[in-house]
């Protein structure tokens, strides 16, 4: 019997780059002001053919293999039975160890407490069978969740129908959110800064 | 930046004290009758790392607010930084320990040394192992910082101690033969070091290449000044050549052996030492890039 | 064109949702004609969407391209354009018909020269007057096809849509060779040149767009038309649609905005009924905003005249346009032309954040001169840009504090109407009787204190008779939704487990005593749905839209063409045709500053982090996008040597200028520089306010970014403060323009 292990697919193909995800994320779990949880970066890309602008939702991967959990002192960082990684504030000193540890640079530490803060997948919706925020407010259901071992999951189904790709995979840390569309995406020449909200977090060279 | 100029003077303390430790340990094992400078040391070693480690706590916000959390360091022993938590009490109570010895008898048993510098020289690797540990940053390999780390801390701790005797005018540290090889040769294996380090960075492939590779860009971009003028030329050439000169000098005329020149030898290292730190954190580009 | 599914458009969701879904099927595709690429649905992988980056100004000359290229190979329906009425159409299967048959008259010597020929024209008999109708019925003349004689357009069911000769002896022209002279008037090649597509786009959107029968529609957004010839390019997509026959059709140019009788009489109270009302009407009356009306139909122009002025010439322009124009009103007032604005009351309304080249010191002034304007009170919850300069502030509820009935737009073709209900209590101050300040208690107290009828007691009559107070909004929107639970076949009850779920029971009481017994947990239905919506099924019927009313598409246009120019005596074209943008007097503006020194557009979009003129008070907005930028193509940035994130300058030939970060990519057409609206706020937050003696301080972070100033349109007398519109319509020249850039 397989464990339950809870995740997200990303398609790419209907990403608008609308930022509600951003947004419901913040006023669901009450992230403080100029962090996130979850974030949307947008570009143009040259397809070969077009000009297009390319949106990527980025959030914590709840990797399997978590570097953020292994390198916390105090075991502040941990991962659930469903594989969801967590931060039990009332544990955590704020080294920020965590934060150095993860290449997602997915944490953020709260300016007041100094404890350090993450995507939960919203664990107290998900852990009773609802969706998350960012999930349920997607305007052109991009997002997908659930429970990647079950085979009669939604999620499961569509990785099954149309395969997934994972953000850093030669990293080997065996992240629970996947992307549809991500090497296509990824191999297209960047045409403008990269964007994230509407800020410029990347210029574009040359 | 997750960490910034604090965490890089801890570093910086805590290397400074676990070489100061050392020299004082290894003074004791080849002319234990410098026991000023081998107070010095022993006087260093314990307030610099005893500094650093209330820096950590300063840094760690959440755990200065609520300090009971500090006591849940030692939970989970597959974190390198639990393991310094575990290093560092050993190594001070070591430390502490040899002062008080040393105060009182001028002298400490070799086996507290051996132990004290087997800590000393864990103090000096675990934060280089600990920043290895974090995939987040691709400039800290897990193999050459440590290295790197161990040989900084040597070379600011012994100048740190020289420093003092220096200043404080006592002797001692011309008769200790191995500060001269010391003092040329660690410079240079920094620079092995230091170039290893770049040169590994550069060479790392798949998703952390463009942060590895941006990161040694910094070093001749924004952190230009602080890497080529601070680290190479004040940290690690001067102190070379000022130590090439006070050799010559000392063949031609050991007696006058310019204590002046020792002096801005012994503080450029401290400068290079700090320097060294501040750059591995600030000029570490994330993988992600932004 | 001009409406980004995803990105901007109403409603910017239910368009993105649906698009993407439809793209997925493979069922259709889609060009989006933009002069700028926003985050939205033209997604790299997303398949069937093409962005076609256009230069602003020039949606005329495109779908002119597109049109000549249909009209060269025929693939019009030539079935549907030789429809003359409705009623044929109909019968044909369409649900829409043209005036393409209609002729005109094109000699100048006749009478009624440039308008279309009434039967009284060609010496043809019109059917007797239907004694019911309250206007007269007008009829036209066309070329019967089977006959080949001129005939009355109701008595024909297909006539010549091509035909140019003499009726009764009076030189005549299909309506449809209007458009066709138009379209051929520039090659393909020139259309290319002056839009910054190709030829090979318009030709190939023209054999896609005539590939589907009557499933293929051209949309024009709202953005589409906020250029000085914005309105010409309008007439693109009817102008489009007609040549397919798809207006009103399933699959075509739907219907929507359907929605049933809510605020008005309806099913169970009459809320457009005031008992007593005085007998006032506007028929007559001058609008301040000078729409509605030619100057040569005004009293001045006829005053001016009988005291043996040649020709005179309006302070400002007059528009012969059907509806009202807030930024044109804006304008009077600061000119005080027609007349003066005595009082002046604004509701949620930020005229000078909104109306591109308001935002300048000296309209503020003006409207700061209590000479110009005696008494300015503003309804609003935010003290924006233009509330600030009001003598008295009445503070206003948000949209989550009010209530508001409203159909769908552009994205569902369906009936129903959603409801917006006071989702919690506001915020705004708490009146003695319990109510809380809004625009609505506002009016209420103000109609009470001047002895109105409809205000206060026995003010609204329910259908069976029932007399009902109005003293706040509640009073008035629960009725409303009553008359939609009820509309057509009363909705269910409202469920217990719903009131439970969503905390229906625990609603202010007053909502409960606006409306029945009966009729509330019918209103708690509609509440708890947020609105009410008919099946899906029953929106078509037989191939169009089941709400499909009698449409016309005018190839010539009437009513344009008699719009005389007051200064230059112009006639505007009466069909789709690339016109240049223009100032006031119709000199092109080409003509006036050279394209040398100003050799860049606009593009001024809606942004996707706030409103034009709301939000940028919100943190969370902040922190997502903390400011605009200037977003330049990248051959011209590398023309000009600027760098992304560099500082550029933007100067317009006013003399205005703007500075702000660029922003280079790919993602906008050339010659054109992008800025999203809504940025480079003066108050709204961003200035210290002192209220009830305490000071509020300024956030210069709302501020941030670059508001785009307009110039103005140089054409009228000294003085005159005109910022650059169309000069048909009067609709901003918000994109479009003349710039320089240049980095800073």
């Amino acid at each position: 019997m397989t464990e339950k292990r809870l995740g997200m697919l990303i398609d790419l193909s209907l990403c608008i780059g609308c930022n509600a995800c951003a947004v419901a994320c913040k006023q669901e779990n009450g992230v403080p002001l100029t962090k996130f949880n979850t974030w949307v970066e947008s570009w143009d890309v040259n397809t070969g053919e077009q000009t297009r602008r390319a949106n990527q939702p980025k959030l914590c991967n709840h990797c399997a293999d978590a570097p953020c959990v292994k390198v916390c002192p105090t075991g502040a960082s941990y991962r659930t039975e469903e594989g969801v990684v967590l931060v039990d504030e009332e544990k955590c000193i704020g080294c920020k160890y965590c934060m150095a540890a993860c290449p997602f640079q997915a944490r953020w530490v709260n300016d007041d407490t100094g404890e350090v803060g993450k995507c939960t997948f919203c664990y107290h919706r998900s852990s009773h069978g609802l969706l998350p925020a960012c999930v349920s407010t997607c305007v052109t259901r991009a997002r997908y969740f659930g429970d990647l071992n079950d085979p009669k999951s939604d999620i499961a189904k569509k990785v099954a129908e149309v395969g997934s790709e994972a953000l850093y995979a030669d990293l080997g840390l065996d992240p629970a959110v996947l992307y549809v569309g991500l090497s296509q995406v990824e191999g297209m020449p960047v045409t403008s800064a990269i964007h994230r909200g509407g800020n410029v977090v990347k210029p574009l060279e040359g | 930046m997750v960490w910034d100029g604090i965490i890089a003077c801890y570093l910086f303390l805590a290397g400074l004290g676990a070489g100061a430790f050392a020299l004082a340990a290894l003074a004791g094992f080849v002319k234990p009758d410098a026991t000023k400078l081998r107070l010095a040391g022993y006087v260093i070693a314990p307030i610099a790392v005893a500094v650093g480690t209330v820096l950590l706590m300063v840094d760690a916000k959440a755990g200065l607010m609520n300090p009971l959390r500090f006591f849940g360091l030692l939970a989970n022993f597959s974190s390198v930084m639990a393991w310094g938590v575990v290093i560092l009490i050993l190594f001070m109570i070591v430390s502490v320990v040899a002062l008080v010895v040393m105060l009182r008898k001028k002298s400490t048993p070799k086996a507290l040394d051996v132990v004290g510098l087997v800590c000393a020289v864990a103090v000096a690797i675990y934060t280089g192992l600990l920043l290895g540990d974090a995939p987040g940053f691709p400039l800290w390999n897990p193999v050459v910082l440590p290295l790197l780390f161990l040989v900084s801390a040597a070379s600011s701790g012994f100048a740190a101690v020289l420093l003092a005797a220096h200043v404080g005018k006592f002797g001692g540290s011309d008769g200790l033969g191995f500060l001269k090889k010391t003092g040329l040769a660690l410079p240079v294996l920094e620079v092995v070091l230091v170039v290893a380090l770049l040169a590994v960075t550069a060479s790392v492939g798949g998703s952390a290449g463009p942060a590895a590779a941006a990161s040694v860009a910094n070093l001749s971009g924004p952190y230009a000044v602080a890497f080529w003028l601070g680290l190479v030329v004040v940290g690690l050439a001067l102190p070379f050549c000022l130590e090439l000169v006070r050799a010559a000098q000392a063949k031609k005329n050991p007696e006058a052996a310019s204590s002046g020149m020792a002096i801005v030898g012994e503080a450029c290292v401290l400068v290079g030492g700090f320097l060294l730190r501040y750059l591995v954190i600030m000029a570490a580009v994330p993988l992600v890039l932004f | 064109m001009g409406a980004f599914p995803g990105s901007n458009g109403k409603s910017f969701q239910g368009i993105a949702k649906r698009t993407l879904d439809r793209l997925q099927t493979g069922e259709c595709t889609i060009d989006v004609v933009d002069p700028v690429l926003g985050n939205g649905c033209v997604t790299p992988t997303a398949k069937g969407i093409t962005w076609v980056p256009i230069k602003t100004a020039t949606n005329a000359a495109f779908a002119l391209g597109i049109v000549r290229k249909i009209l060269e190979d025929k693939t019009y329906n030539a079935t549907f354009l030789s429809y003359p009425n409705y009623q044929s159409a109909f019968a044909g299967g369409f649900a829409s018909y043209t005036n393409a048959s209609h002729l005109v008259i094109v000699d100048e010597n006749h009478p009624n020269y440039r308008k279309l020929m009434r039967a009284a024209d060609a010496g043809l008999e019109e059917p007797p007057a239907d004694p019911k109708a309250t206007t007269p019925v007008p009829y036209y003349v066309v070329i019967d096809q089977a006959t080949g004689q001129p005939a009355i357009h109701t008595q024909s069911d297909a006539a010549q849509f091509e035909y140019e000769g003499e009726v009764n002896g009076v030189k005549v022209r299909s309506s449809f060779l209007f458009l066709k002279d138009n379209a051929f008037e520039h090659t393909l090649d020139e259309y290319a040149e002056i839009t910054g597509t190709s030829v090979a786009t318009m030709e190939r959107i023209a054999k896609e767009f005539v590939s589907h029968g009557t499933k293929a529609s051209a949309r024009l957004g709202f953005g589409g038309s906020a250029t000085a010839n914005g309105t010409t390019g309008v007439l693109a997509y009817p102008a489009l649609n007609g040549l397919i026959g798809s207006a009103q059709m399933t699959g075509g140019c739907n219907c929507y905005r359907i929605g049933s009788k809510t605020t008005t009489d309806g099913d169970r109270y009459k809320l457009a009924t005031v008992k007593g009302k005085p007998a006032v009407s506007a028929k007559n009356a001058t609008y301040i905003c000078r729409t509605q009306k030619l100057f040569s139909q005004t009293d001045e122009y006829k005053a001016r005249v009988a005291a043996g002025e040649k020709d005179p010439k309006p302070k400002l322009p007059w528009l012969n346009v059907p509806s009202t124009s807030d930024n044109q009103a804006l304008v009077s007032i600061v000119n005080e032309y027609p007349y003066q604005a005595k009082i002046l009351v604004s509701w949620m309304t930020n005229t000078i954040q909104a109306s591109s080249g308001a935002l300048r010191d000296s309209v503020i002034e003006k409207l700061k001169d209590t000479s110009v304007v005696p008494l300015h009170i503003a309804c609003d919850a935010f003290i924006g840009e233009h509330a600030q300069l009001a003598d008295y502030i009445v503070p206003d509820t948000t949209p989550f504090e009010s209530f508001g009935l409203v159909t769908q737009e552009g994205y569902w073709r369906g009936k129903g109407n959603t409801v917006r209900w006071q989702a919690k209590q506001p915020s705004t101050i708490e009146l003695s009787d319990g109510r809380f300040a809004s625009f609505e208690a506002f009016c209420v107290d103000v109609a009470k204190a001047c002895d109105m009828p409809g205000f206060g007691d026995n003010a609204i009559e329910a259908t069976d008779g029932t007399s009902y107070p109005l003293n706040d909004a509640a009073d008035f929107f629960l009725k409303a939704v009553a008359n939609l639970a009820f509309a057509e076949e009363p909705v269910a009850d409202v469920r217990d487990e719903d009131v439970k779920l969503q905390a229906l029971d625990e609603l202010p009481a007053a909502w409960k005593e606006a409306v029945t017994p009966e009729e509330w947990p019918k209103v708690l239905n509609v509440l708890s749905r947020g609105g009410r919506f008919w099946p899906i099924e029953t929106s078509q019927k037989n191939g169009r839209s089941a709400y499909a009313k009698e449409y016309l598409i005018q190839y010539y246009s009437e009513k344009k063409a008699l719009n005389k120019n007051p200064y230059s005596g112009v006639h505007p074209d009466a069909a789709l045709r690339y016109v240049p943008e223009d100032f006031c007097d119709r000199t092109p503006i080409a003509e006036v500053y050279s394209e040398q020194e100003w050799p860049f557009r606009s593009t001024n979009y809606k942004p996707r982090f706030r409103s034009i003129s709301m939000q940028a008070n919100s943190p969370i907005m902040r922190d997502l996008c903390e400011k605009n930028y200037l977003e330049l193509n990248l051959d011209d940035a590398a023309e000009l040597g600027i760098k992304d994130g560099d500082t550029v300058r933007i100067t317009n030939p006013t003399g205005d200028v703007m500075t702000g970060e660029a922003m280079v990519r790919a993602g906008i057409a050339r010659s054109t520089f992008g800025v999203a609206y809504g940025y480079g706020h003066h108050a709204y937050g961003a200035q210290d306010a002192e209220i009830d003696g305490t000071l509020a301080k300024g956030d210069p972070a709302i501020a941030a970014g670059v508001h785009l100033q307009t110039m103005l349109d140089p054409m009228l007398e000294d003085g005159v403060i005109y910022p650059h519109a169309d000069s048909d319509a009067g609709s901003p020249g918000r994109s479009g323009g003349m710039y320089n850039i240049e980095k800073a």
